[in-house]
């Protein structure tokens, strides 16, 4: 989870469902573009959903949200385990561009800086 | 079903809408301010639990009524807890409420002194008269949910 579209990215990265340096992302994952959404990655090798949300929104608030949605609905605390995305580095100027609808910088700065965020998604 | 009323700090429209929903606070003109004060969460939260719901009753009907904090960003309780209720295929039905809209400037100005400066000797009459004068709003809006769910 993260208020950026990198949410969706890393969860795609956790998968594997997007291979790490396979791809322009000048161009592809239509989702990267989009403000708020729910990805689902798929499954990782240990067999978990993973899924990727953001939202224009105070990280801790999409943290509390969640929790609270997942109380009401009386899912337990053992079935899900929630990940915040960090912005580390690099990923802080492409987290900036995200936040700010400027997703063409954005995706040229993530296929530029390729070899330099995958490590501080804070997924893998 | 359950009923979310949410401002931004949690603390002063939130819990007076749902106090008048769950019937804390009488419908007939507007309470006294210990009245307002002596309701559970008025004035008392600081904005760290965001996001997280705080149980504030039932209504007649048996609708259970929360509150919640989440800042300035009032759409995105709706767009997470959509997202969620397609993924989990969720039975539970709940309604959000942006409870924000029957605030004033009174209020948002003795809100922010006492919860965002911490000055609540300053800020909180300023907040009870705002509260007082906003009281029919606060009214009109519980009773439109009311109806609703």
């Amino acid at each position: 989870m993260d208020e950026t579209a990198l949410a969706g990215l890393s969860a795609y990265l956790h998968t594997r469902r997007t291979a790490h340096g396979e791809l322009d992302y000048r161009q592809s994952l239509p989702f990267l573009d989009l403000p708020e959404h729910l990805v689902d990655a798929g499954k990782d090798k240990d067999g978990n959903q993973v899924y990727g949300l953001w939202t224009r929104a105070d990280p801790k608030l999409i943290q509390g949200l969640i929790e609270s949605f997942l109380s009401i609905n009386s899912i337990p605390a053992d079935d899900y385990e929630l990940r915040r995305v960090t912005h580390r580095g690099r990923l802080v100027l492409i987290s900036f561009f995200f936040r700010h609808g400027l997703t063409i910088f954005a995706r040229k700065l993530l296929a530029r800086w390729r070899g330099h965020w995958t490590s501080v998604a804070g997924i893998d | 079903m359950i009923v979310i009323y949410h401002c931004y700090g949690g603390t002063h429209s939130s819990v007076m809408t749902a106090a008048v929903h769950t019937g804390h606070l009488s419908t007939e003109g507007p309470p006294s301010n210990g009245d307002i004060k002596r309701l559970p969460y008025f004035d008392r939260m600081d904005g760290k639990d965001l996001g997280k719901l705080c149980y504030y009753g039932q209504d007649e009907k048996g609708n259970q009524v929360y509150i919640m904090g989440r800042k300035s960003f009032s759409e995105s309780p709706e767009f997470v807890f959509r997202s969620l209720q397609k993924l989990y295929n969720a039975e539970q039905t709940y309604k959000l409420v942006n409870s924000a809209r029957t605030l004033n400037w009174q209020m948002k100005l003795g809100g922010y002194i006492s919860r965002g400066l911490g000055y609540k000797r300053i800020g909180l009459p300023i907040v009870l008269w705002g509260a007082r004068k906003a009281y029919p709003r606060v009214v009109s809006l519980a009773e439109s949910i009311k109806k609703e769910v």
